[in-house]
């Protein structure tokens, strides 16, 4: 059982260092405002109960994708949420009032409704992809090998790719 | 758009949540308290009390069985024998799934987990493919020597062919219900409702987990 309390300053600096991932998860993975709140406080608490568990032969960062994607992933496939809300009406990330430009807007919805058509395992790919990580690290955390990361990814590529110039 | 204008968009992206995410601190200490107060846990809170309960029926049979045997035909007693370790064979699939219950751990990676939850969910057919073997003793809890000595003709016209009718349906399904079948339509009539629903999603998300590690 976690014994390290989940306000201590180390795990809020993880969440901290995390949130726009652990943000972006959610809304990769949930379309109703409401789910996405349940998702996040979800992936924090599941985080801060691996916490105290966390093999340091991993990355951190490998850790916390494999917790997150693993979370959002039943989530998804669940019908009815496990655990209510903590409080309705507040956020566990709060988000400002964005004002993004009328292009960057419109070409991020495209991409956004691109991941969610996708099936949740390739959802996860992709999410690594625009993170940036190495097809060794997209390897340890979704459990296939480098090569088949990189036919996958290559593939997901071409999907989006036909995407974005049909919407030109 | 090009690979590097996509990378691009998500970092511009990124740059901007930088700027307007804030976390909930309230939100997160009430959620340690809240969380492990509200963990239904539902799918462990019912295999508890189907181990529970299999138990319980279990025992009631042997002691029936113990008791009542040498007033029973050997028929009978050994038609509930077969239904007693049928039921003991499903509670202790039941008490195997709340293991693997507890050997899921959300760090692994994802493929590995995925597939351990939704193996979970869909064995609960194999339980039922289970119970399914029990289906002949319907058929031999009621002969007797009266019927085998005094009525040959009815016993070996009637009563075997439905036993063997029984056995071979018993293990047809024993053998045909399981996550290979999920899409015959025989399996989607038996199958119908809310309640198997989850179960078949897991048994479809099974077989997309084994093609994603494939291709």
């Amino acid at each position: 059982m976690q014994t390290t309390p989940i306000t201590s300053p180390d795990f809020l600096t993880l969440i901290e260092a995390n949130k726009r991932i652990i943000f972006k998860i959610c809304n990769s993975y949930c379309r109703n405002a409401d789910d996405r709140e349940d998702l996040a406080q979800e992936i924090i608490y599941q985080l801060w109960k691996s916490w105290s568990s966390f093999n340091s032969t991993y990355k951190l960062s490998t850790w916390m994708y494999r917790i997150a994607l693993n979370v959002a992933i039943s989530f998804y496939r669940k019908e009815q949420k496990a655990t209510p809300t903590v409080l309705m009406g507040d956020h566990v990330i709060e988000i400002a009032d964005v004002n993004l430009e009328e292009g960057l807007e419109t070409n991020l919805n495209v991409l956004q409704q691109f991941i969610n058509e996708l099936n949740p395992l390739d959802r996860a790919l992709m999410i690594l992809y625009l993170e940036e990580k190495s097809h060794k690290e997209m390897a340890e955390i979704i459990g296939i090998t480098s090569t088949n990361v990189a036919t996958k990814i290559s593939r997901i590529k071409e999907q989006l790719k036909q995407k974005f110039s049909n919407k030109n | 758009m090009e690979n590097i204008e996509i990378i691009n968009l998500w970092k511009q992206y990124d740059e901007k949540l930088e700027k307007t995410l804030s976390l909930n601190q309230r939100i997160i200490a009430e959620l340690q308290q809240q969380k492990a107060k509200n963990a239904l846990k539902p799918a462990r809170n019912y295999k508890y009390i189907a181990v529970f309960v299999g138990i319980a029926y279990a025992a009631l049979i042997t002691y029936f069985l113990y008791h009542l045997s040498p007033y029973g035909s050997i028929f009978i007693n050994i038609s509930v024998a077969i239904h007693l370790i049928v039921t003991l064979v499903a509670t202790g699939m039941y008490v195997n799934q709340l293991m693997l219950i507890n050997q899921i751990d959300t760090s692994e990676n994802v493929v590995q987990m995925q597939h351990k939850m939704a193996k979970l969910k869909s064995s609960t057919l194999k339980v039922i493919g289970v119970c399914f073997l029990q289906f002949p003793i319907f058929a031999t809890w009621n002969i007797n020597f009266e019927l085998i000595n005094d009525r040959p003709l009815a016993f070996w016209l009637i009563q075997v062919p439905v036993v063997i009718l029984f056995t071979y349906i018993g293990v047809w399904f024993y053998r045909n219900i399981n996550i290979n079948n999920i899409d015959k339509r025989w399996f989607r009539m038996m199958f119908w409702g809310s309640e198997w629903k989850s179960i078949l999603q897991s048994g479809k998300f099974l077989k997309e987990i084994e093609n994603f590690e494939k291709s």
